[in-house]
């Protein structure tokens, strides 16, 4: 089972992601078998049951509210990569 | 002086504290032989020889001054390229973080620099952890130190590698869906996924985050132990850490009477190799000669839990690899006119082909129309997954489940690199132990065609001790693990 060329089009586009004429190909093909494959899970009944959304069991976790400590070291070396800035401000192309 | 990387870290501790050899001649020991065989394996991407001989220098410092408790200290050991250490390059094997430099500690090298381990570099892995064979790294296969044609398996590929082939003494991977145990299995080497909850992932790079995480690869299971002891605990910085009743401790005789051995007759089907099965046959015989309880049991949901795997996790992995969008870190392509053309631009430049065909697959999932069908149906199947191990450590009251990691040993470079869904189907041992949350270790018990076989022991949650002991009593069935 292939996936139409515009799905993985439309998908490829919302994940932000410019693809080749081959490589359309080839995922048409591939990403087909995949969910070819995942498709059985449709057999399984799953009416009443709950949906499990984490590895643990987890609970809402809480910390007091109040701020960290600076950790300005951190900042300035995660502000050193940056592509392109001003000051301590990160800049963009224009948006439209 | 020869060979000193040979040694297990328990071995090294108690001659690096009765000063033996310096914490030096050992770090220089594994620089020798990273030199020597590393341009073949390809298990580093990677080695900082400054920082280590420096913090090995500290660590002699510390033990002239008779600070000799913790078993790690002077200790080099390897950590997967996509756990942050300050300082140093982190790539994820990746075109797109092929500069980043790691701004701060996860939390798990904080902790083993507490614990006066000492860090060579960084090891090779398969592209943000997706893949199991290490191949889809942008920086080259890591090559299977038992035989240079065959892969070391994935994703944790270079640290499974790096321990086999004597280059340190212990390593950590990640594991999401088998990324630590399977290629541990291959290489020969120990390998072990802890419970979720019970180590922290802040400063590892995310993948599946409900599936995601971090362990010790090593040469012998004692030193898994010490390994894991160092790093466990819950971290404020990981909301899902759970504080643990028990730590790790290292494991000191089981009583194998008390013990029930689970064997889940669906992974023992077509698609196993019968030598593998034949393996495994063998050291459950030996367990039960020795007074253990053997059971037949079924899992009966384990039959999804690859395709319930191939849902969730892309779908997760879509949404964490967004961030990496060329505006703030990383591979930025600038030439468009538009914030939206560095979008697709760095990110079509900078992620490989395994990358993108899983972000392309989360999306779908997870988008409208076909959210309820595939993911949300998943997440429910998860439960049942979930379920099918409580009934059987609770009501049939198991201690532990036998598997093989694998279905099959390494395969060659390039044999599977077109064919996705038979790669994925390497995984099927595996998944289902994350998609529950369990612990689960891979041991090596044995050889085909001078490829190791490995044995997978799964626990009840947080049961990590229990596993290291049966681990232990196997360990000694078969004298040294196949070590190369």
């Amino acid at each position: 089972m292939n996936i139409s060329k515009e799905k993985i089009e439309h998908f490829a586009k919302l994940a932000r992601l410019k693809l080749s004429p081959e490589q359309i190909k080839k995922y048409q093909r591939q990403l087909g078998g995949i969910l070819n494959y995942v498709k059985q899970l449709k057999k399984i009944k799953t009416d009443n049951i709950e949906i499990c959304s984490g590895g643990g069991d987890l609970r809402s976790v809480f910390r007091p509210d109040k701020s960290e400590d600076k950790r300005e070291n951190e900042n300035k070396k995660i502000l050193e990569q940056v592509p392109e800035k001003q000051n301590r401000l990160i800049k963009v192309k224009k948006v439209l | 002086m020869n060979h000193l990387n040979n040694l297990t870290i328990i071995e090294a501790h108690q001659r690096l504290i009765k000063k033996e050899f310096s914490a030096k001649d050992l770090v220089l020991a594994c620089l020798d032989q990273i030199k020597k065989r590393n341009k073949d394996i390809n298990a580093f991407l990677s080695v900082d020889n400054q920082f280590c001989l420096k913090q090995a220098e500290e660590a002699d410092k510390k033990i002239a001054q008779g600070e000799t408790k913790s078993f790690l200290i002077g200790i080099p050991i390897a950590i997967k390229d996509n756990i942050l250490i300050d300082g140093f390059t982190c790539t994820a094997g990746s075109k797109i973080l092929q500069n980043y430099q790691s701004p701060y500690d996860a939390t798990v090298i904080k902790k083993l620099k507490k614990s006066g381990a000492i860090f060579l570099g960084k090891t090779n892995l398969d592209e943000f952890a997706m893949g199991g064979s290490t191949e889809n790294s942008a920086f080259g296969p890591t090559k299977n130190p038992h035989n240079l044609k065959y892969v070391a398996g994935g994703s944790s590929g270079g640290s499974a590698a790096a321990v086999a082939d004597q280059m340190c003494l212990g390593s950590l991977g990640s594991d999401t869906g088998g990324s630590i145990r399977q290629p541990a299995a291959f290489c020969g080497v120990v390998g072990l996924k802890p419970t979720y909850g019970r180590v922290s992932r802040y400063g590892l790079m995310a993948m599946a985050s409900s599936l995601d995480q971090i362990g010790p690869i090593t040469k012998t299971v004692d030193d898994a132990a010490i390994l894991l002891k160092a790093i466990e605990g819950r971290d404020e910085k990981d909301s899902t850490g759970v504080d643990l009743k028990i730590k790790t401790e290292l494991p000191n005789g089981l009583d194998l009477k008390k013990i029930t051995i689970g064997l889940p007759k669906e992974y023992f089907v077509k698609g196993l190799d019968r030598k593998i099965k034949n393996i495994i046959d063998g050291v459950v015989e030996k367990l039960e000669k020795n007074g253990v309880k053997v059971k037949q049991i079924s899992l009966p949901y384990s039959f999804y839990a690859l395709a319930c795997y191939y849902i969730i996790m892309p779908a997760e992995a879509s949404t964490n690899l967004s961030r990496y969008d060329g505006i703030k870190y990383g591979l930025s392509k600038r030439d468009g006119k538009t914030l939206s053309d560095i979008y697709f631009d760095s990110r079509s430049h900078g992620f490989g082909e395994e990358v993108q065909r899983r972000i392309i697959l989360g999306t779908y999932v997870l988008s409208a129309g076909y959210y309820d069908e595939y993911y949300l149906k998943a997440q429910k199947v998860r439960t049942l997954i979930k379920r099918d191990f409580k009934q059987v450590f609770e009501k049939e009251k198991i201690d532990f489940l036998l598997t093989p990691t694998t279905p099959t040993t390494a395969w060659q470079i390039n044999e599977k690199i077109n064919d996705s869904l038979s790669m994925y189907l390497a995984d099927i041992y595996t998944v289902s132990v994350n998609l529950a949350g369990l612990p689960a270790m891979s041991l090596p018990v044995g050889n085909i065609n001078g490829l190791p076989v490995g044995l997978q022991i799964i626990g009840d949650y947080f049961e990590e001790n229990k596993i290291l002991r049966i681990a232990k009593v196997i360990e000694q069935f078969n004298g040294d693990c196949p070590r190369k």
